[in-house]
């Protein structure tokens, strides 16, 4: 038996619901994203992915970006806020995520 | 700093090319910001490169997406197909460069039809004969009043097969870059 191919659909649907999801918590950078995500098999996600997905989403104008200097004499990073757009459009994925949660506890209770 | 993180992020920069120059800057800057972090984590550089992947997949993953964000024809969206065709393996090498050099070559010719078609036009309206631009069949060759509606009709044909070259292209790119995300994640 082999979810895999399943399971990446799902992970392919969501990582971008999640990113916004973390962003909006807080301002951050890509590789706290990536190791945030590795916390959980399900999610996790490699470089190539996450940074074409960031660039994306500050093209569509929901996330903006700004380089910071860290304390720790490491390069400066590259922190993702989320716009006004963005927050409107992470409603409208929590509603219809809700209701697929609701729908399948539904046909569950059946 | 080692050596081959500037090795890596050079074949990046080169790989993202058909990309506008701040915005590779930009990419470059990021990855090195991680790698550097990786570093400082006490992470060696085969384990950095084992996470990142080849620069070749870390590219195409910021090819695809600026091929496929608008669905408009620009040089600069011909240059990064024909990069991304380069990184997307040797099944496609050949359906790629066709369909989007057909395109691109149909969508001219019909516009060129068109416009030699108005020239001929105009220059027998002027009383000219050029004799380098005429609609010939065979030995038969058009009078110029039927050759302008008729060059005006080869030309939006010929740019219609163009458009649908292109389309295809872009769809072949999409389909590709789904498939390769399908595989990574």
């Amino acid at each position: 038996m082999n979810v895999d191919e399943w399971r990446s659909q799902i992970k392919r649907g969501t990582l971008e619901y999640c990113i916004l999801l973390m962003i909006r918590q807080a301002p951050r950078y890509g590789y706290e994203l990536i190791s945030c995500l590795e916390a959980w098999p399900i999610l996790a996600a490699r470089e190539s992915t996450i940074y074409p997905l960031l660039r994306r989403l500050l093209k569509e104008g929901f996330l903006t970006a700004f380089w910071q200097e860290t304390a720790e004499g490491l390069p400066p990073r590259k922190y993702y806020t989320i716009t006004p757009q963005g927050l409107e459009y992470l409603d409208a994925m929590d509603g219809e995520w809700n209701s697929l949660v609701k729908a399948i506890d539904g046909i569950k209770g059946e | 700093m080692g050596n081959w993180v500037n090795d890596y992020l050079e074949k990046i920069e080169k790989y993202l090319r058909p990309l506008p120059a701040g915005e590779r800057v930009d990419i470059t800057a990021e990855i090195k910001s991680e790698i550097m972090e990786l570093q400082a984590a006490g992470k060696t550089p085969e384990e950095i490169l084992n996470r990142l992947g080849t620069p070749e997949e870390l590219a195409k993953g910021y090819l695809g997406g600026a091929i496929l964000k608008d669905p408009a024809f620009t040089f600069r969206k011909l240059g990064a197909i024909l990069a991304f065709y380069s990184l997307a393996g040797a099944a496609w090498l050949f359906v790629l460069p066709v369909t989007s050099v057909l395109g691109v070559s149909f969508m001219f010719s019909g516009v060129a039809a068109a416009v030699a078609g108005i020239i001929q036009f105009a220059a027998h309206l002027l009383g000219i004969e050029l004799p380098w631009v005429c609609m010939q069949w065979g030995d038969y060759a058009l009078p110029p009043e039927l050759a302008l509606p008729c060059a005006i009709a080869i030309g939006a044909l010929l740019f219609l097969a163009g458009r649908l070259c292109w389309g295809l292209t872009l769809k072949i790119i999409g389909k590709l870059s789904s498939a390769r995300a399908k595989i990574q994640n």
